[in-house]
């Protein structure tokens, strides 16, 4: 396994609050090769933003792609890459209110 | 989400209040819905009841996957949602295949399921299955209804999904008690069609670069150039810059065989000249396709020169499985009307690449006096010509559909390309005579894929849909026993289907015109009956059990790495 396979990739996902929103945005993540290895998430009840610590499965997944893909669900309203990995409970301070 | 009001049609003896049932059945014909495929049980109890108060045709089929299969076609055929119902637990999980199949082929559909009462959900219920979490990964959309004031909203929008943009399957489920109350009809708000963003200056600016500077280009056409109903946008392109074309499964029809700028399908069945033209290649303008495995063989070795301009409506296609040097997202007309394919001079790559389509045109002169199906398939297409639709099952038949037969437009061949599900061919052939009432439907199927889902006959009797079935019977699972042939060092584990039953009677049982024919000079005259036939009839075709599909890339090496016979 490649040094990248074994990095982290950390991305933000905004997005509207639906019933089965969250399980369908984590099935995505998991189906397209990433793992996840932690979590934080804040929500107003209507919007809610979350990042995500996640590992690739194999060298060949990339989190553009995969992010890409999660910005297709209905619920999505936005997707950030968040290159250099922020402390997770750094990023989700700045979840909504 | 902006959004246009429009009153659910009603008539003055409509009660004020309406159930949420009743507003499924109003809010679909608002809708435009004038078919359904369908099968009752006890959570979907109360929309059955309303159905007969409305419009909508309703056919019963005998299976749910059936359902899902019919609308699919349905979907295909008109590029409007196919609808199909079901109850909750085993009646929307047998949709799920048929689901899935619209997912990975990018189909419209609206799949509306039954489900317990709410009170009663997550008490594991009888017949309550989470339809809605197990189809999460293979749809577009999904939604849980929860009040029946949101009934024609969360229609509205689960149509809107469906068709818009890159199509797919939205399922709603329908708790009981949100079908059985009371609520005063709203007025139905239809979203508005998203607006797609312009393709992107730089890249379209890039594409023309590329197709300046390119000596061998080559067209790469897929599935979404139907589902965009850009297919006559497309051939005026590739007749006007002279650039030749493969097509994928999906893509087939765009083109027609015997157009000068068709080289074939490509990939795992391919035709030779096809597969050549995308190795020695220096440049695929790929327009609606994903690369699929089955197109690229071994990803590394495809294409190796080519470098590529990509076109598609879904951003998460481009650059999945190969860099794209030119990404051009958005609507398919929009963009290939922005894009100047002004070429250079190609005639040299023109020439080569019809030398080798015509030094590896197919035969079909093989020996013996036994039928040979790829002869007796591209003798029926062409027979029936423009207004033939294939719809097919899966194994070694569909690809002998592919290689041979002629289609006037991609929506005349349906086939299940992404999850490969046999059993498709009956049912969708239903769909699509529902849809096009006009045209001559064909089921090909082989004799493994007909039986998942020969109940169906009863439901081509029940309404005389006027299908015309061709069963090609080599007594065998004849795809699988090829590899166990070729990769399995002929090891035959569980292919034999030598005790299928007699397909006649059985046609017959249902009430089915049905007649068998084993010899090449009989295939003349069974074309003939099929196409003088009124109603459904089925001809049951004996083929050699041992016959191959060719050409063949074997899995994991690359396309230039054909097996011939």
């Amino acid at each position: 396994m490649t040094p990248k396979a074994q990095g982290l990739e950390h991305i933000r996902i905004e997005f509207r609050c639906a019933e089965g929103a969250l399980r369908r945005i984590l099935g995505v993540v998991e189906t397209r090769g990433f793992a996840l290895r932690s979590m934080q998430m804040g929500s107003n009840g209507d919007h809610a933003v979350m990042t995500l610590a996640l590992a690739p499965i194999d060298p060949f997944r990339r989190a553009e792609t995969m992010l890409r893909q999660v910005a297709r669900l209905q619920e999505v309203e936005s997707t950030i890459h968040l290159t250099n990995g922020p402390p997770v409970a750094e990023v989700t301070n700045v979840a909504i209110a | 989400m902006n959004a246009m009001t429009q009153p659910i049609p009603s008539t003055q003896t409509q009660p004020a209040t309406r159930t949420g049932a009743q507003l499924v059945v109003d809010t679909l014909a608002a809708l435009g819905v004038e078919c359904v495929f369908g099968y009752p049980g006890g959570a979907i109890m109360p929309v059955y009841d309303a159905l007969p108060q409305g419009q909508i045709r309703h056919i019963l089929v005998r299976h749910e996957q059936a359902a899902a299969f019919a609308a699919d076609a349905y979907g295909r055929a008109t590029g409007r949602a196919g609808v199909c119902i079901a109850t909750s637990g085993p009646g929307a999980t047998n949709l799920i295949t048929g689901i899935a199949n619209a997912y990975l082929d990018s189909v419209p559909m609206v799949a509306i399921t039954g489900q317990v009462a709410q009170p009663l959900m997550g008490t594991d219920a009888f017949q309550e299955t989470d339809i809605f979490g197990m189809t999460m990964p293979i749809v577009k959309h999904s939604v849980v209804i929860r009040r029946p004031e949101d009934i024609p909203s969360a229609f509205a929008e689960a149509f809107a999904i469906a068709e818009g943009g890159r199509p797919g399957p939205v399922l709603i489920d329908l708790p009981k008690d949100v079908q059985q109350a009371l609520c005063e009809p709203a007025a139905l708000r239809r979203p508005a069609a998203p607006v797609l963003a312009a393709p992107c200056a730089d890249a379209i600016a890039e594409a023309e670069r590329l197709i300046a500077g390119a000596s061998r280009p080559l067209f790469y056409l897929g599935g979404g150039i139907a589902r965009a109903n850009a297919s006559e946008m497309v051939r005026s392109i590739i007749e006007e810059s002279g650039i030749p074309a493969v097509a994928t499964l999906q893509g087939l029809g765009v083109l027609q065989p015997d157009h000068p700028a068709m080289l074939g399908m490509l990939g795992m069945h391919g035709h030779r000249a096809a597969n050549m033209a995308v190795q020695e290649s220096d440049l695929l303008i790929v327009v609606g396709a994903r690369f699929d495995d089955r197109a690229t063989g071994k990803l590394a070795e495809f294409a190796p020169h080519a470098s590529v301009v990509h076109i598609d409506v879904d951003a998460a296609e481009l650059g999945k499985l190969r860099f794209a040097h030119a990404a051009v997202c958005g609507n398919l007309k929009a963009s290939l009307a922005a894009i100047d394919f002004n070429i250079g001079e190609i005639s040299a790559w023109c020439e080569t690449t019809a030398q080798t389509r015509a030094a590896n045109r197919p035969r079909y002169d093989a020996p013996g006096n036994g039928i040979y199906a790829p002869a007796m398939l591209k003798a029926l297409s062409e027979r029936v010509g423009d207004d033939f639709i294939a719809a097919c099952d899966v194994g070694q038949h569909q690809m002998w559909v592919a290689q041979h037969c002629r289609f006037s437009r991609p929506q005349a061949h349906l086939t299940s390309g992404g999850l490969g599900a046999m059993g498709y061919g009956l049912p969708a052939a239903i769909g699509a005579k529902l849809a096009q009432p006009d045209k001559q439907v064909f089921a090909i199927c082989g004799d493994g894929g007909f039986q998942m889902n020969i109940q169906e006959l009863a439901t081509l009797r029940r309404y005389q849909i006027p299908v015309k079935i061709v069963l090609l019977d080599n007594a065998m699972l004849g795809l699988v026993r090829q590899w166990q042939e070729l990769f399995f060092a002929g090891n035959y584990s569980e292919v034999d289907l030598s005790d299928n039953p007699d397909f006649v009677e059985v046609a017959n049982a249902f009430g089915i015109e049905a007649f068998s024919i084993e010899r090449r000079e009989e295939v003349d005259g069974a074309i003939d009956r099929l196409m003088a036939a009124h109603g459904p009839i089925l001809a049951h075709v004996r083929i050699d059990p041992e016959e191959n599909v060719w050409p063949l890339v074997p899995p994991g090496k690359s396309n230039a790495e054909m097996m011939e016979k």
